[in-house]
């Protein structure tokens, strides 16, 4: 499978996406967008918990130490009511960028 | 994020930074070992499986550090380990700390105490309520030589009432503007120096006096406000002096108030000098009194142009209404301005000179850290390869570098603090304000931006050079124990050449307030200060004529000259130097338009005066005992004998003997008002006035006795002084000697500032040629310990040993002679900002920029010439060895 890096930006939005519904620790946010995008978008490591800990820092999401699927202590985190919000925000930028780009994209 | 939440999590991450460290820990297993799992799940073996999540993850301990760097909450541990390793790193290299320290003290110090000096004179608001409200009012008509005109009190009466520009104007006497006398405080007596001021004068200023009152409009001129040091001192600052009387020179004075103690009069108005109090000596209305100084404050939102306006009308309407007032008018300056505004240029000019110096270490410092480089590139290197981002390396070699430049402002306030007190105590200098310089709360601010700009200066470059991460090559090299590769190098060689331009330009610039000083020194003043003994003699005693008044100082003058050692005695009211009187002069004979009358500097003396001072003879003769005293009450008709200078004989009687001829004196230029009659008996040298650098105005003299007294002798002045005291002793209790002191302090006095100012910019382009030559050495030795290998290769080949001495010396020499020609070229289009400063120097002196390019040149090559015989020594085995 071929799998592309992530867009510059997009890795915060995705975070808060995959958080809206429920709370995952950070390798499930990882496999999470991984099983989202079929597959085709990767997360690095390396990216994804200085991500969280920019993400916690403003505000957007919170920790808590909870238990993992095979028993081990694991931190959990979940969208605050602001990250909801910034959701909402990102999401409707997003979706305006898209329709543009692909305006463009399409009439040539 | 706000402020205490971001400080509260900062402390909390130092407090609990173990703990956060192990919750990311186990985050992060946990995530490999699910990561592990999910390989597992799809077919690998376990080992395999394991391999690739950690490959997969990448540095730990670098997204460890990222993520710390993200949540911005450890920045207080970073900073806090940042300076631990600061510290220890600057621990271990004692040397180069301490070299650090050192000239970081020396350059933040001097800053520091500059700005002191510049804030107390320059900077900060005068000590008066809104002081940038009051204007400083001088008589254009009778200015002169530098001396501001004085006005009659008749017409500050007129401009106090007549104006709508003033909230209110003061004035004080600046004419004669001190009366010393003797206090008689219990039985012991101590010599007073009062000044005379109206009543209005400090509520114009907007200052109350400390402790009692103001003056009020009743006071008599036996009411009298003290200084606060003279308060202190004579009375221990003893509450109780007020409403105490006071027996002084015979009189009782009632002491009212105690100024405060920022300001003391002389300070502001008479630097250099010493004001023990204030009295209320002004009589509106008297027409002789023109000797006033006077200060105005503007009404709010009134500018000083719309003031001049209205005061030129009013005084064109006032000279037609009054013209028994004679020549007057009014110029308006802000009060700052009248007070420091001369010394705005040279000021600015130390404070360069002084940054230069603090730049000059910046320059040196930045290279000798490039010069640890080679120590230092490995263990950044290793810490760039451990996953350090460059950022942070970056932040950890500025800390150090900040630390170094606050540990120098540590060490450099107290000096600062040491010198601005020795220089605000003297009274040295006649420098307005400068007593109250204090190393005070701006000053320190000072202090520490300077020491930060200071640390991310120096620190800025060797910084970026050691972070640009060439890994291998770095490790590689540093592992091999030679040189860090040439980049290194070529970053510290322009720095060098920098220094060296810099202290070029600074020994030009000293060179040129050096010489235009000696020039000052060497100035014609018109008579001899050495060995003539002066002071001021007071006789409690009427005299009925003036015959009497003659033959009693002819009677003083000869005891006094009758004493070991003295050689000539005389009188005067107004020395050279002193601030006098201005008159309008009228030839006889000759017609004038009118405001076109010359004006010219009244003084007085006997014969003795001339001899004393050994002021030249040029025709006719100087006063005998049968010349006329001057006195202002005089009858029309008397004609009185004058000596003038050879300026006024050129001015009135252009290319015709002047001895002989009659001269008016228009007191008051107006039909029907006093003038007298002058006879010109003789004609004496050309007296330096007001400034050194300008030449006499005309003056003329007037016969008279008393006042000052001036003696010629070979003594010492202490041993003058005891017989001068001892003689007068037996003239009786009613005469009294004081402020007995050598002419040449007073033409010291006068001098002083400009001293001041050469001084320091001597010391400072000193002390940056000397921080400069050891940044060409240093360079140089550090090349030549980078090619010791290379000198031994040369050595075992045959090379003669001088040649190598050549090779080092040549390529420093190099640096210097480019840095030298930049420095004077430099010099050139900058000495012109000192132009002002210069006294028959000019700018581009050759003699100067010659010598300063050679000393230059001299002390470079000898900065060369060290390392290279050095070089030179090694023997080649060693040097092989080294590789």
């Amino acid at each position: 499978m071929h799998k592309i890096e992530l867009l510059q930006g997009t890795l915060d939005m995705l975070i808060l996406k995959v958080l809206n519904p429920r709370p995952l620790h950070g390798f499930g946010i990882a496999e999470r967008i991984e099983h989202l995008s079929q597959d085709v978008l990767s997360v690095g490591e390396g990216s994804l918990y200085p991500a969280l800990y920019r993400l916690q820092d403003r505000g957007w999401i919170q920790s808590e130490w909870g238990q993992s699927e095979n028993n081990r202590r694991a931190k959990y985190y979940s969208l605050t009511r602001a990250g909801r919000k910034q959701l909402e925000t990102e999401a409707s930028g997003w979706e305006q960028m898209c329709a543009a780009i692909g305006r463009i994209m399409q009439s040539a | 994020m706000n402020w205490p939440r971001n400080i509260w999590e900062g402390l909390r991450g130092v407090a609990l930074k173990r703990q956060l460290d192990s919750d990311m820990d186990e985050e992060m297993r946990l995530h490999i070992e699910l990561r592990t799992q999910q390989h597992i799940d799809s077919g690998m073996t376990p080992e395999q499986a394991r391999y690739a999540a950690v490959r997969q993850f990448g540095r730990m301990d670098s997204v460890k550090d990222t993520c710390r760097d993200a949540r911005r909450l450890h920045w207080l541990s970073d900073i806090l380990q940042d300076i631990g390793y600061g510290v220890r790193i600057l621990r271990r290299n004692v040397g180069f700390t301490a070299v650090a320290l050192l000239t970081l003290a020396l350059g933040i110090g001097a800053n520091t105490a500059i700005f002191s000096l510049v804030n107390a004179v320059l900077i900060r608001p005068l000590p008066f309520r809104d002081a940038d409200r009051l204007v400083w009012i001088s008589n254009p008509e009778l200015s002169g030589a530098g001396i501001p005109g004085m006005t009659r009190s008749v017409n500050v009466r007129d401009w106090r009432e007549l104006t709508h520009c003033f909230e209110d104007l003061g004035c004080y006497v600046a004419w004669f503007g001190r009366q010393q006398t003797v206090l008689n405080y219990n039985g012991e007596l101590t010599r007073v120096e009062a000044t005379w001021v109206d009543r209005r004068f400090l509520k114009v200023l907007g200052i109350s006096p400390r402790l009692g009152r103001d003056f009020m409009e009743d006071d008599t001129v036996d009411t009298v406000i003290l200084t606060d040091r003279f308060w202190r001192q004579k009375f221990l600052g003893d509450p109780a002096i007020i409403g105490k009387s006071l027996t002084v020179g015979g009189r009782s004075w009632v002491v009212v108030g105690v100024l405060a103690p920022n300001f003391d009069f002389s300070s502001v108005f008479i630097p250099g000098s010493k004001v023990d109090c204030i009295r209320p000596s002004v009589h509106f209305g008297d027409l002789s009194d023109n000797s006033h100084a006077v200060i105005a404050r503007l009404k709010p939102n009134m500018t000083i142009q719309g003031a001049q306006l209205e005061m030129d009308a009013l005084n064109r309407e006032l000279r037609k209404q009054h013209p028994e007032r004679g020549s007057f008018g009014a110029l308006l300056v802000p009060l700052r301005e009248h007070v420091s505004g001369q010394f705005r240029r040279p000021f600015l000019v130390l404070t360069c000179a002084v940054g230069c110096v603090l730049l000059i270490t910046c320059v040196n410092l930045s290279s000798l850290l490039l010069a640890r480089a080679a120590a230092r590139q490995r263990e950044i290197a290793v810490r760039l390869a451990l996953g350090a981002g460059r950022g942070r390396v970056i932040r950890q070699l500025l800390t150090e570098s900040i630390l170094l430049a606050w540990g120098g402002a540590a060490l450099g306030i107290p000096l600062a603090i040491l010198v601005t007190q020795a220089i605000a105590r003297s009274q040295a200098f006649g420098i307005p304000l400068l007593e109250f310089a204090r190393v005070d709360g701006p000053a320190l601010g000072f202090a520490l931006l300077a020491a930060c700009s200071t640390g991310l200066l120096f620190g800025i470059v060797p910084a970026l050079q050691f972070s640009k991460g060439q890994l291998q090559g770095d490790l590689k090299e540093a592992g091999r124990g030679s040189s860090p590769g040439r980049r290194g190098l070529r970053i510290r060689e322009t720095l060098v050449v920098s220094e060296v331009a810099l202290s070029c330009v600074l020994l030009v610039a000293s060179g040129l307030l050096i010489q235009s000083f000696v020039r000052l020194l060497e100035v014609d003043l018109g008579f001899r200060p050495e060995q003539v003994v002066t002071c001021r003699i007071r006789v409690n005693r009427d005299f009925t004529t003036n015959t009497q008044q003659v033959a009693y100082f002819e009677d003083v003058s000869r005891r006094i000259n009758a004493l070991p050692g003295v050689e000539s005695v005389g009188f005067t009211h107004a020395l050279p130097f002193a601030i006098r009187d201005v008159v309008k002069v009228r030839a006889a004979g000759e017609t004038y338009r009118p405001g076109e009358l010359p004006s010219v500097f009244v003084q007085d003396g006997d014969r003795g005066y001339f001899e004393t001072l050994r002021i030249p003879v040029i025709a006719g003769r100087t006063f005998d005992s049968q010349d006329r005293l001057f006195e202002v009450g005089a009858p029309q008709d008397t004609t009185f004998r004058v000596v003038i200078n050879q300026r006024m004989a050129r001015t009135l009687w252009p290319g015709r003997n002047a001895v002989g001829q009659t001269v008016f004196i228009q007191e008051n230029s107006g039909p029907g008002s006093g003038s007298f009659n002058c006879k010109v008996i003789g004609v004496v040298g050309d007296v330096r006035q007001n400034q050194l650098e300008t030449e006499a105005a005309p003056q003329i003299y007037l016969p008279g006795v008393g006042g000052q007294l001036v003696v010629r002798t070979t003594q010492t002045m202490a041993s003058c002084a005891k017989d001068l005291r001892a003689a007068v002793r037996q003239l009786g209790s009613d005469i009294i000697l004081e402020d007995v002191q050598t002419l040449s302090q007073m033409v010291d006095q006068f001098i002083s500032p400009k001293r001041l100012i050469m001084l320091m910019v001597g010391l400072f382009s000193l002390l940056a040629f000397v921080l400069a030559m050891l940044g060409i050495y240093g360079v140089i030795a550090y090349s030549v310990i980078q090619r010791i290998p290379e000198m031994g290769i040369r050595l075992a080949l045959g090379s003669p040993r001088s040649s190598l001495i050549w090779l080092v010396i040549g390529k420093g020499m190099q640096l210097v002679l480019v840095g030298c020609a930049a420095g004077l070229a430099g010099s050139l289009a900058l000495t012109r900002v000192i132009q002002a400063l210069l006294f028959e120097v000019s700018p581009t002196d050759p003699l100067a920029f010659a010598a300063s390019g050679l000393l230059v040149l001299l002390v470079g090559a000898m900065a060369c010439w060290l390392p290279a015989r050095r070089a030179a020594r090694i023997s080649p085995m060693i040097a092989l060895r080294c590789e």
